[in-house]
């Protein structure tokens, strides 16, 4: 399976590539921005996205708006600090389809990403 | 900034570098008296600085301040791996601790209308680089050594 990770923070990607790779996820692919995370896709189309909302360039909820208007269908993990009950409606609404707030443990990110994967089943 | 905002942030702070470092790093510490009048501290020369800038209800500046032997511990627990603080690797982790502590307590302090900037990291090597007195400042103490949380408030 293969996953794109999309954060601006080097620190952040490499905790969501040790925690995807024993998921199954055997290729994971990394976009630092809204804007690199579009031409990644570009490039093949993932099994599941993790995706941080305030990035520089494109943030997270321009890069969803996009994607979907596309009419890609992959599951899609918002991971951010944003916590705000109107800043997850708007994701949900803009066709995020799990969210997971930082910080987190490591069972909690496991358990959201088996979840989204669940979800878009 | 009246007493009872002064407090409310202290207690969100406190909360979200305990909930940090617990979560992410794995290590409990534990947050000291705030200190709202504020001073420099002990470590001013020597370390490193996270920090967020915060526009809205109250403009300024909130910092995780770091004695570099306790941020190059910090780090290795939150990345996995031992990084030298002159990697670009270790001012990204600084940095994403600092927008953690922050935005976390932006999300707990009810009826505060505020946003946060993407953080910014500083080495400092010089005390004569260091902070002016902050506005609070919550000394935090954790197996990896002691560090501060900072609020700088503007004028």
């Amino acid at each position: 399976m293969k996953a794109l990770v999309v954060d601006d923070s080097k620190t952040i990607r490499t905790i969501m590539q040790r925690s995807l790779a024993p998921l199954g996820f055997d290729e994971i692919v990394e976009a630092e921005d809204g804007q690199q995370a579009l031409d990644r896709c570009g490039e093949g189309q993932p099994d599941l996205i993790t995706l941080d909302w305030n990035m520089p360039v494109m943030n997270g909820i321009e890069f969803l708006k996009a994607y979907r208007a596309q009419g890609h269908k992959t599951p899609i993990l918002m991971v951010t600090t944003e916590a705000e009950k109107s800043r997850v409606v708007e994701a949900i609404k803009a066709g995020v389809n799990h969210y997971l707030i930082k910080p987190f443990t490591p069972a909690q990110l496991k358990e959201r990403i088996e979840e989204t994967l669940q979800r878009a089943a | 900034m009246d007493q009872t905002t002064l407090d409310m942030l202290a207690l969100t702070l406190s909360q979200a570098v305990t909930d940090v470092c617990s979560m992410m790093l794995g290590e409990d510490v534990t947050v000291g008296t705030p200190d709202v009048a504020g001073r420099v501290p002990d470590h001013a020369g020597d370390g490193v600085r996270g920090s967020i800038d915060i526009t809205g209800d109250f403009t300024g500046e909130a910092s995780i301040h770091l004695p570099t032997a306790t941020a190059i511990k910090l780090v290795s627990a939150f990345v996995g791996v031992d990084i030298k603080p002159d990697d670009e690797a270790f001012v990204d982790a600084i940095g994403e601790l600092a927008n953690m502590v922050v935005g976390s307590a932006k999300a707990n302090f009810e009826g505060l209308n505020c946003s946060i900037s993407c953080p910014t990291v500083r080495l400092i090597v010089e005390a004569s680089e260091s902070y002016p007195p902050p506005h609070l400042r919550l000394p935090v103490t954790g197996e990896s050594g002691d560090f501060a949380i900072e609020v700088l408030l503007a004028a």
